[in-house]
């Protein structure tokens, strides 16, 4: 416990320092301002910033990485207030009751609660990630490459069968995303796979390319083919920027109950920020002393949903930090970065490179006081962004992004390749496809090879080796009744409807 | 209300088939290692590429009956009338931008990019929205290029003439 105290001091030490703290303040901004904006997902504006791990070095670039990637919940919040769109996937919830309130004159309020909660329920994350992440390492030290191959499948299976409304399609994303990974020279052996004898594909195909692929262009060509984009009407600012003696009232019990669903289920390998929000609505609905204005522009429906949030992204930081195991597409690009600076996040992590990792929660600590500050005061000029015409600032989103992609590599085939995923990630979308398991396929897919051939080693080519640990057992376990599960329950579901349905005829 | 559409999620679900054959067809390319280290570099691509083999016959079936959901017939999600052109646009944007930044550099092709992009999102006035499209590549140039040391190349080419 002390050693955890003294590590988080040294961490502060670092995290405040003024080289380390203008990169925080800049991911913070940066953040906010994709949170803000629709059509800049957290995942994509790390994506392009990943060519700058050659130049600087990785306390910097990690602080900037998770002051972007809290930024975007901060400022996520003021897009589906403000307008009726949701500026991030987490936010939807905030949007039934925020843009409701912000409609009855009390944007105001519901900015502040937004940003309050996310404040206390992030920090509340955080100090969970500070004295859980050592208690973790501890059990994964233990841990030998059949239980990493296990806990790796454990959490593709997740991240695919879990998420998302099919199996199916989760399944598909997941396949592509692994085949993506394998293209290259194999490092074990020097035999190049896949590479349909391109020599560009040597090296594999670029992170940067894949998501900016998919989340830029396939994203804007999916907007322009359905051209709501016009559609979202921003609401004026209105109301005191500071919460009344009641609206305190009905808020500080819901940003508690949301951090206490937001940090658990985050740090599952299939929770997401999804689950967490819905979860915290529901809840704060049915516990409310005025249920009646559900739907109407609530303050709990508000302040619950934000501050789950914000809890379940310091919660996706444990896995990653902890086992090395990303659980979301942010994480997973986060998790690239750190293998292009050649460091390995798991539980050694904590041991090797422990300045780093108590630098990067410690600023988490101080990028939520920045935040707060950032939002609150400055929301008038967040509120100007969302005013750009759709037009300028999605052609500005597609000129900026092909040109980072072609700037990275130098290499016109990469822009050809980001257009082709474009596509890919258009018909996706227009499919109901998720994103996330081929993004996190994509990343994983080398490392679980990696960690099989190990196993393998060790047990001198003996499959049964994953079965017969029991750590390892259980993982694989874990993830074939995730993989069944959700068939079963529909299947009983269908037939209690036929049931029910023959009774009623 | 008309039957809901499913031709793009079958022939969506047929380009997976047909992907997931070529990628089989790439993994038996794979040279067989000399030192055999119980997994091989085949293994787990071939796994995974038959597995996809499977889903994509599984998703093309779905599709057929109808059990693929497709944003053209969500009464939320589907698009408003010319979704077509307006994608038309975009990809033409995407096709210029490609074909530019190949031979002339990045200013024409941003420039020109932009303005495709942006007649895809409802622009109406093409010399507007060259110009925003020419200041923009040029920030992004100066920044990048110039500022941060990303080599973009230079701003205009044409032949041997250069610009920047």
């Amino acid at each position: 416990m002390t050693s955890t105290f003294d590590a988080l001091l040294g961490g502060f030490a670092h995290a405040l320092s003024p080289g380390i703290l203008i990169w925080g303040f800049a991911g913070c901004f940066i953040g906010t301002l994709v949170g803000v904006l629709p059509g800049i997902a957290p995942a994509l504006t790390i994506a392009l910033l990943l060519p700058l791990t050659f130049k600087v070095g990785p306390e910097a670039m990690f602080v900037l990485f998770a002051g972007i990637y809290y930024g975007a919940m901060y400022g996520g919040s003021t897009t589906s207030i403000l307008i009726n769109t949701p500026g991030e996937s987490a936010t939807i919830v905030t949007a039934l009751e925020g843009n409701k309130m912000a409609r009855r004159g009390r944007a105001g309020p519901a900015l502040a609660t937004a940003a309050i909660g996310s404040f206390v329920a992030g920090t509340i994350g955080t100090i969970a990630l500070t004295f859980f992440s050592p208690w973790v390492v501890d059990i994964a030290l233990s841990f030998g490459p059949a239980e990493y191959a296990s806990l790796m499948v454990l959490a593709l299976v997740a991240v695919s069968a879990v998420l998302g409304n099919s199996t199916l399609r989760g399944l598909i994303a997941l396949s592509f995303g692994l085949m993506i990974g394998f293209v290259g020279v194999d490092l074990q052996t020097g035999q190049p796979r896949l590479t349909f004898g391109n020599l560009e594909l040597l090296d594999g195909v670029e992170v940067t390319v894949v998501l900016v692929g998919l989340f830029a262009v396939g994203e804007a060509l999916f907007l322009a083919w359905q051209g709501h984009f016009n559609r979202g009407e921003v609401m004026r600012m209105s109301g005191s920027l500071w919460l009344s003696k009641s609206d305190w009232k009905r808020s500080w019990k819901p940003w508690l109950r949301g951090a206490f669903y937001g940090f658990p289920i985050g740090a599952m390998p299939a929770g997401g920020a999804e689950l967490p929000t819905l979860l915290s609505y529901y809840t704060e609905k049915k516990l409310s002393a005025h249920p009646e204005e559900f739907g109407q522009g609530a303050i709990e429906g508000v302040a619950g949903p934000e501050a789950a949030n914000n809890a379940a992204a310091a919660g996706v930081l444990m896995p990653l930090l902890t086992l090395g195991i990303p659980t979301s597409a942010t994480a997973a690009v986060i998790l690239s970065a750190f293998e292009s600076y050649g460091i390995q996040p798991g539980p050694m992590l904590f041991a090797t490179q422990s300045d780093l990792v108590w630098t990067l929660i410690a600023s988490l600590y101080v990028g939520n006081v920045i935040l707060l500050l950032l939002n609150l005061p400055l929301v008038g000029l967040w509120v100007q962004l969302l005013k750009i015409p759709p037009r300028w600032l999605y052609a500005g989103i597609l000129v900026i992004s092909t040109l980072a992609v072609y700037g990275a590599g130098n290499s016109i085939f990469d822009v050809g390749l980001l257009f082709v995923f474009g596509l890919v990630g258009f018909a996706m979308r227009r499919l109901d496809i998720p994103v996330a398991p081929l993004v996190v396929g994509m990343i994983l897919g080398p490392m679980l090879e990696r960690s099989l051939r190990q196993a393998l080693v060790i047990s001198q080519g003996d499959w049964s080796t994953f079965f017969s640990r029991p750590l390892s057992a259980s993982f694989l376990v874990i993830a074939a009744v995730l993989l069944i599960l959700p068939r079963l329950v529909a299947q009983l579901r269908r037939r209690e409807h036929v049931q029910t349905g023959s009774k009623r005829s | 209300m008309s039957a809901p559409r499913k031709a793009f999620a079958v022939a969506a679900g047929i380009a997976m088939f047909g992907a997931a054959v070529a990628l089989l067809a790439a993994v038996a390319h794979i040279p067989k290692p000399v030192l055999d280290d119980g997994l091989g570099p085949r293994m787990l691509p071939a796994l995974v590429a038959g597995f996809l083999l499977v889903l994509a016959m599984g998703f093309t079936q779905a599709a057929w009956q109808g059990r693929v959901p497709d944003a053209v017939n969500d009464p939320e999600e589907a698009p408003d009338p010319g979704g077509l052109a307006r994608a038309g646009w975009l990809v033409a944007g995407l096709v210029t931008l490609f074909c530019l930044l190949a031979f002339t550099g990045v200013g024409l092709a941003g420039m020109a990019g932009f303005a495709l992009f942006a007649k895809a999102f409802g622009s109406r006035s093409f010399p507007h929205a060259l110009l925003i499209g020419a200041i923009l590549t040029l920030v992004v140039w100066a920044l990048f290029d110039q500022l941060l040391g990303v080599q973009l190349g230079g701003l205009i080419h044409v032949g041997s003439w250069r610009l920047g």
